[in-house]
């Protein structure tokens, strides 16, 4: 079964936005605060796949786990010295988001001097890069099309077990709807805060690490890819995880799909305007249910229609 | 005449002279704040 | 050619040489910078519209002059005789705009009335502009929260970027356009009437943005910062004023990006970018207390010497970081947020009340007004009645809540 070179695209890109929508969702669950470095996250990952790669010169899949601890890590750090100390002084929304923008400006500065760096020490030009070579395949596919939809598909039902049925994912979901009544149950709030950004911050890292698998990567790759990120999570309704997945993977093949359809149609300038699409998907979302599709599909249910229609297919039980 | 240098000074004049004048202003709007406080201290006082 | 003809341009108004360059570039951007963060001193600190898209407004002003002085002005010239070459399309616009500045150049360089009134013609345009581009923004955001506000402005700051880049029609995509420069009639050099100008502006701006504040419009500002659903229950429509304020700041904000098109007598994408005219001014806004048009004005005059100070030390410091200077200034300027944030919230000078002549204060104000920003606009109608209109935000966590 051949598919051709765009679904492919469209598919690892919808995987890897996937992966991060979850994680900007999850953040925004526990933290009540939109993390504007989630995307410089990805971005660091992108660099721990170019190291492997390049300057150690084995294949970038092994540095995946490396990349999630790493991500991870960073996540927490950052946590405990920024975040959790302006929550703790008593910080409103503003303030937080205004501090995770400045965690954006001063991570990707990092990122651009460490790819400065590897650039003035390796001799590898760390600036623009694409590490498809490095693929290895299977059949006709690059391996990077089996991994990422494995690992995103993986990941989310693993999510969904972890959420639904152990200890610590309960734990999450309580402080994500009421921190005072988790902590009178006994749930200890700090540690399930740590071990929430860890998650998402380890998963932020993975997919970035398999964005230059097939995408060209840059050092402000993480910080463009924020956009698209927040344009999937909220149109799957911002403090849905579930939405967020079916949000990231529109997105994500909406944008590669768009684009190349756009230059197919219109010519290659079109091209240059990608960044436009998760904008619009943004823009209109907010003007017409701000929501998300939770949203839409919550008063879907409530409405008369969709409670017959519910009731009929079997979805929802009836009134006894 | 040395067009430049004369508003190159100009320039400096203007430069300086902004935040002197907006350091004043703020004083004194503080000040009357301040003093519209203590003139209703005393007046709360007479009042009690 | 081309090449030739940009140096001669850019070279040729400008004759002030060494220390006092440095000096004219930092009144410049000093001046800029003072109308950017006066403007969203009024949009954040008095009124709570977290604009992060200051970007979008400056650029308007750009883009303003051009895509449309510089074609006024060569329609001009060209109806009166001098031969120019052709523009009408996006490769001729931006190929021979090179030349046909020169050419302009020389026209102008005897007519001070024609340079003098197209620069008016700009400021006024740009105001009009950015007025517009402020309604525009208005749209999807002005009744959204704080957080899904400033998502879409950072949003629409990046989309006016790839605008830029991608319509050579405006600003000659990623090659940039050339301005004519209207102060050619000057014998000397033209940045500093540029400087003197933007300063001007600025002190304009500041008293135009302090009016307004100790009028009755900025006590109904502060009081829909402090509780939207009281004033909105008295009758004022929030989100249209709400939106009235965007639109008047953007339309200021614009002034400054005419301004630095006319400095470099070049408008190029690249100069616009987001993080220098959104995450600069905002962090001289913290700096200097918002809510406070002298606290911004400090916040300016330390960042701007600040960054100053780095560029002139700029060999020494790439001794000891080997990195390019500017990786080293985004670092900067994100534990600067992180750490102005964290310790002195208030910035450093704190907000005061509104002066308003014949008020009890003391009956009104039972506890010492503490300035904590920090927690707007967290609780929408914490604050209860007419005293939550006086005292500033937040106050401290209070169990009067």
């Amino acid at each position: 079964m051949l598919i051709p070179a765009i679904w492919i695209a469209a598919l690892v890109f919808a995987s890897e936005l996937t992966l991060l929508s979850i994680g900007f969702t999850l953040t925004y669950l526990t933290a009540k605060v939109p993390n504007f470095a989630h995307g410089t996250y990805a971005g660091v990952g992108i660099y721990v796949s170019y190291t492997f790669a390049k300057i150690l010169h084995m294949s970038p899949y092994i540095g995946f786990p490396l990349a999630f601890v790493l991500g991870g890590i960073f996540s927490v750090i950052i946590y405990k010295l920024v975040i959790g100390v302006l929550q703790s002084l008593g910080g409103g929304a503003i303030v937080l988001t205004i501090s995770t923008l400045a965690i954006q400006i001063f991570l990707t500065g990092f990122i651009q001097i460490y790819a400065y760096y590897l650039r003035a020490r390796f001799n590898t030009y760390a600036m623009a890069f694409l590490l498809k070579q490095d693929d290895f395949s299977v059949g006709d596919f690059p391996g990077i099309f089996i991994v990422s939809l494995s690992l995103t598909a993986l990941s989310v039902v693993s999510l969904h077990f972890m959420l639904t049925r152990t200890k610590i994912g309960v734990a999450m979901r309580a402080t994500a709807e009421d921190p005072e009544l988790a902590s009178v149950l006994g749930i200890n709030i700090n540690n399930v805060q740590l071990f929430s950004w860890f998650l998402t911050g380890g998963m932020a890292c993975l997919a970035g690490a398999m964005i230059p698998m097939w995408f060209m990567s840059t050092p402000q790759s993480g910080a463009a890819i924020i956009t698209s990120i927040m344009a999937g999570s909220l149109l799957g309704g911002f403090e849905s995880v579930y939405g967020a997945v079916i949000g990231g993977a529109i997105v994500g093949i909406s944008e590669i799909m768009l684009t190349t359809w756009g230059q197919a149609i219109l010519g290659p300038w079109v091209g240059e305007w990608r960044p436009i699409v998760p904008m619009i998907f943004l823009v209109a979302v907010l003007l017409i249910e701000p929501e998300g599709l939770e949203g839409a599909w919550n008063r879907f249910k409530a409405s008369e229609r969709g409670e017959k229609l519910l009731k009929s297919v079997g979805l929802m039980k009836a009134e006894a | 005449m040395d067009w430049d240098t004369i508003l190159f000074w100009v320039m400096i004049a203007i430069w300086v002279i902004m935040p002197a004048f907006i350091v004043y202003e703020e004083i004194r709007e503080r000040r009357a704040l301040a003093e519209s406080e203590a003139s209703t201290e005393e007046i709360e006082a007479v009042n009690e | 050619m081309i090449q030739d003809i940009a140096l001669g341009l850019l070279i040729s108004g400008v004759a002030v040489e060494g220390t006092s360059r440095l000096i004219v570039d930092i009144a410049m951007y000093f001046g800029l910078f003072v109308i950017v963060a006066m403007a969203l001193n009024f949009q954040y600190g008095n009124a709570g519209i977290p604009n992060m898209g200051c970007a979008v407004q400056v650029i308007v002003g750009g883009f303003t002059v051009s895509a449309l002085t510089t074609r006024l002005i060569f329609s001009i010239v060209k109806s009166s005789g001098v031969e120019l070459m052709p523009w009408a399309d996006d490769f001729d616009w931006v190929y021979n705009n090179p030349a046909n500045v020169a050419m302009t150049n020389t026209y102008i360089a005897d007519k001070p009335m024609f340079g003098v009134s197209m620069l008016l013609f700009s400021l006024a345009v740009a105001l009009i502009l950015g007025a517009v581009i402020g309604w525009i923004i208005a749209l999807p955001a002005i009744r959204l929260r704080a957080t899904y506000l400033m998502i879409v402005l950072i949003t629409m700051a990046d989309a006016s970027q790839i605008f830029g880049r991608n319509v050579p029609a405006i600003s000659g995509g990623t090659l940039g356009v050339f301005i004519p420069d209207i102060f050619k009639w000057y014998q000397g050099d033209r940045t500093i009437l540029t400087a003197i100008i933007a300063l001007l502006i600025g002190l304009v701006s500041f008293f135009i943005f302090r009016t307004m504040l100790n009028s009755p419009y900025g006590r109904l500002m502060r009081s829909i910062r402090e509780n939207e659903i009281t004033v909105g229950s008295v009758g004022k429509n929030v989100v249209g004023i709400r939106r009235n304020i965007l639109m008047f700041a953007s339309g200021i904000t614009a002034l400054s990006g005419t301004l630095l098109a006319f400095y470099f007598s070049y408008v190029v994408e690249a100069n616009y970018q987001r993080a220098f005219w959104t995450y600069w001014p905002w962090l001289m806004l913290i700096l200097g207390g918002p809510g406070n048009n002298a606290g911004t004005f400090l916040g300016c005059a330390l960042v701007v010497a600040m960054r100053r100070v780095i560029i002139v030390n700029k060999w020494f410091l790439q001794a000891v970081f080997f990195f390019p200077i500017a990786y080293f200034e985004s670092i900067l300027l994100g534990v600067l947020l992180i750490v102005v944030i964290m310790f002195r919230p208030n910035g450093l000078i704190p907000e005061k009340l509104l002066y308003i002549p014949g008020v009890n204060y003391r009956k009104l104000v039972d506890e010492e007004a503490v300035v904590d920003w920090r927690g707007a606009p967290k609780a929408r109608g914490a604050s209860s009645g007419i005293s939550g209109i006086f005292r500033t935000l937040g106050g401290r966590k209070e169990a009067d809540d």
